[in-house]
């Protein structure tokens, strides 16, 4: 299974360098704004093609690229309900905290556990070849953080049900 | 009788601002008109010789046609780059052309996006990686704008 996490790494690094040539665009729209384009939609010529990387059907990545904007989605791998749950509540955790963050998006895309939103701005403010490194590296870790989670969430809950249900032995 | 006519879109109505996209100067093809190549290209497969059947099904792709035509289109691809061995892939993309590799990577992204292509997730990677190893990202950066899609 891990056999194919490498190929889908450098996959997603080698369409994310591609993607990450974000120049300033004021809006064509409205005077004197700028919006990240893949936000607003409003004009379609400035719109690229979107970039799907599965690594089979639970785990994949949306890539939304614009002139201005990048949009990247991430689903993360939940085979049983209480992954489902942590995952929920770490990526809340995360989301809550968007602000800080700065590249993260608060409501993640239609279909997908976590986005985040890069602009030309954030391009100047950090290097790309980071920005990039950044996304690989939570990618690997989210699936970590989930299982060590699960695992503590296992052992605790047998911890638990022993001290209680010794009493009635 | 539209209950919300204060958010009606009105720039959408505008004849002046309507967006046209470019046409595409490519042949519409049928079904009926593809089977008989989809079946050349799985002909072609089981006789061994791999690198002409995906030569033959990169050659002209169904641009410009329905999604229920591309899709079976992209499915007979599937086919051929799941029977490719992978030893045998290094071999088959150093004798493509770049024209052609654009063309390849453009299936690759166009698979993931199916159902049935993330099933075989891992041989499209395989595909992916050594081609943009031995090509370079050129095709990933050509694939961002091309209006031609799949």
């Amino acid at each position: 299974m891990s056999q194919s996490l490498k190929p889908y790494l450098t996959a997603v690094r080698h369409s994310l360098n591609a993607s990450l040539n974000l120049s300033n665009f004021s809006s064509q729209i409205v005077e004197r704004h700028n919006y990240p384009e893949i936000e607003s939609k409003k004009t379609k010529e400035v719109l690229l093609n979107p970039i799907t990387i599965a690594r089979n059907e639970n785990e994949k990545i949306l890539i939304e690229p614009s002139i201005n904007s990048v949009r990247i989605s991430i689903k993360i791998k939940q085979s049983d309900e209480i992954e489902t749950i942590l995952v929920d509540k770490f990526t809340g955790f995360l989301t809550k905290r968007a602000e800080n963050f700065l590249i993260l998006r608060r409501v993640p895309v239609e279909g997908y556990d976590i986005s985040f939103l890069l602009t030309n701005y954030h391009n100047e403010v950090m290097m790309k070849n980071k920005l990039v490194d950044f996304i690989i590296e939570f990618m690997e870790d989210v699936d970590k953080e989930i299982s060590e989670m699960k695992l503590f969430l296992n052992a605790r809950a047998r911890f638990v049900a022993e001290a209680y249900l010794s009493v009635f032995d | 009788m539209e209950q919300d006519w204060r958010r009606i879109d009105v720039d959408a109505y505008d004849p002046d601002q309507q967006y046209q996209p470019d046409p595409i100067d490519v042949p519409v093809y049928t079904l009926q008109a593809l089977e008989p190549k989809l079946q050349q290209i799985r002909g072609l497969l089981s006789r061994g010789s791999a690198l002409d059947s995906l030569r033959l099904a990169i050659d002209s792709p169904p641009y410009a046609d329905e999604p229920s035509v591309k899709k079976q289109y992209l499915l007979g691809v599937l086919e051929v780059l799941n029977n490719i061995k992978q030893t045998e892939i290094n071999g088959v993309i150093k004798q493509l052309t770049l024209d052609e590799i654009d063309v390849l990577i453009k299936f690759v992204y166009s698979l993931m996006a199916l159902k049935e292509g993330q099933k075989s997730g891992g041989v499209l990677l395989g595909w992916f990686d050594k081609t943009i190893e031995a090509v370079g990202e050129g095709p990933v950066v050509r694939y961002l704008s091309d209006p031609l899609k799949l």
